[in-house]
């Protein structure tokens, strides 16, 4: 590392480093946010979509439609926003999180029972959008799903109706994600 | 205090010039910035950037990447990890210059 040989570094000069790095950064997390709050978008509907189809005859094979359209909202958002923003990260772990989902979801729907697997699908789904919040850098976010997801957790064996659960939860996390979507992107609105 | 413990010392010449920090930064959050993004919000020509990206390239500190997406070529610029270490140290340094300037070191 080569280092400055003038000890005596203005102080000023070494605030306005800072300041100036920290509006930059500033800048690069608003872009980044002017996009990021897309991911949260698709899922809502389709979170919204399991409620309602739960109390139609279309809940058996709800999610057979559902999660195919969420991953192919994922890979959608992530090409938007590969070609729109300027500042962005890798869309591969949004990618892996959704696989995750997918694989976890439907590998439980398959060994589990159905008043098992109502509760697991929405702990499973939480996890996931921690973690699409974590690497959007919304700790708040992240902690509000984990917290969701924990909540369904614990909440799932001591209910005596988890299709009431499911339904509820469903609508709770559309709610959510729009929350957070609708948060993030006024974030990434211009100040 | 001697010279060689200031934090002063530990500053990286490549790092502390301001648009090469500013580069640095944007970096610090995303994992690619778009030339054009970096040249509009450092308010920077063609030129002038390039020859900023080429000291942290040939210091290792980033990679330049292009893409070709239709007939447009994007050319995006990736922070290293001993890019992004040397932009932590140099912000941490410059905290230190001003936490021991004011006494609020600890």
């Amino acid at each position: 590392m080569e280092s400055t040989n003038d000890p005596q570094i203005d102080i000023d000069e070494a605030r306005r480093l800072l300041a100036a790095a920290d509006d930059l950064q500033a800048e690069a997390r608003r872009e980044m946010a002017a996009h990021g709050w897309q991911w949260f978008l698709v899922w809502a509907p389709i979170c919204l979509g399991a409620a309602i189809s739960a109390l139609t005859p279309i809940a058996g094979w709800y999610w057979l439609v559902g999660v195919p359209v969420g991953i192919g909202g994922t890979i959608a958002v992530s090409n938007r926003t590969h070609e729109r923003s300027g500042v962005h990260r890798h869309a591969s772990g949004y990618w892996w999180i959704a696989l995750a989902m997918t694989v976890i979801n439907f590998g439980a729907s398959a060994v589990l029972a159905d008043e098992v697997i109502v509760v697991v699908v929405w702990v499973v789904f939480g996890f996931g959008f921690t973690g699409f919040a974590i690497l959007e850098r919304q700790p708040g976010a992240a902690a509000l799903f984990a917290m969701l997801a924990v909540a369904v957790g614990i909440a799932g064996p001591l209910v005596e109706n988890t299709f009431s659960l499911y339904v509820v939860t469903g609508v709770v996390f559309a709610v959510a994600m729009v929350g957070v979507a609708v948060g993030i992107r006024s974030m990434g609105a211009p100040a | 205090m001697t010279a060689e413990q200031h934090p002063s010392q530990q500053l990286d010449d490549l790092v502390h010039q301001r648009v090469r920090l500013g580069i640095l930064a944007v970096l610090a959050q995303g994992d690619r910035a778009d030339f054009t993004f970096l040249k509009d919000r450092l308010d920077l020509t063609d030129g002038n950037l390039s020859r900023h990206l080429q000291v942290l390239e040939e210091a290792g500190y980033v990679a330049i990447t292009k893409t070709f997406e239709g007939r447009r070529t994007r050319t995006w610029v990736v922070a290293t990890k001993a890019g992004r270490k040397a932009f932590g140290e140099h912000l941490a340094a410059l905290q230190q210059i001003i936490d021991l300037a004011t006494g609020d070191a600890s």
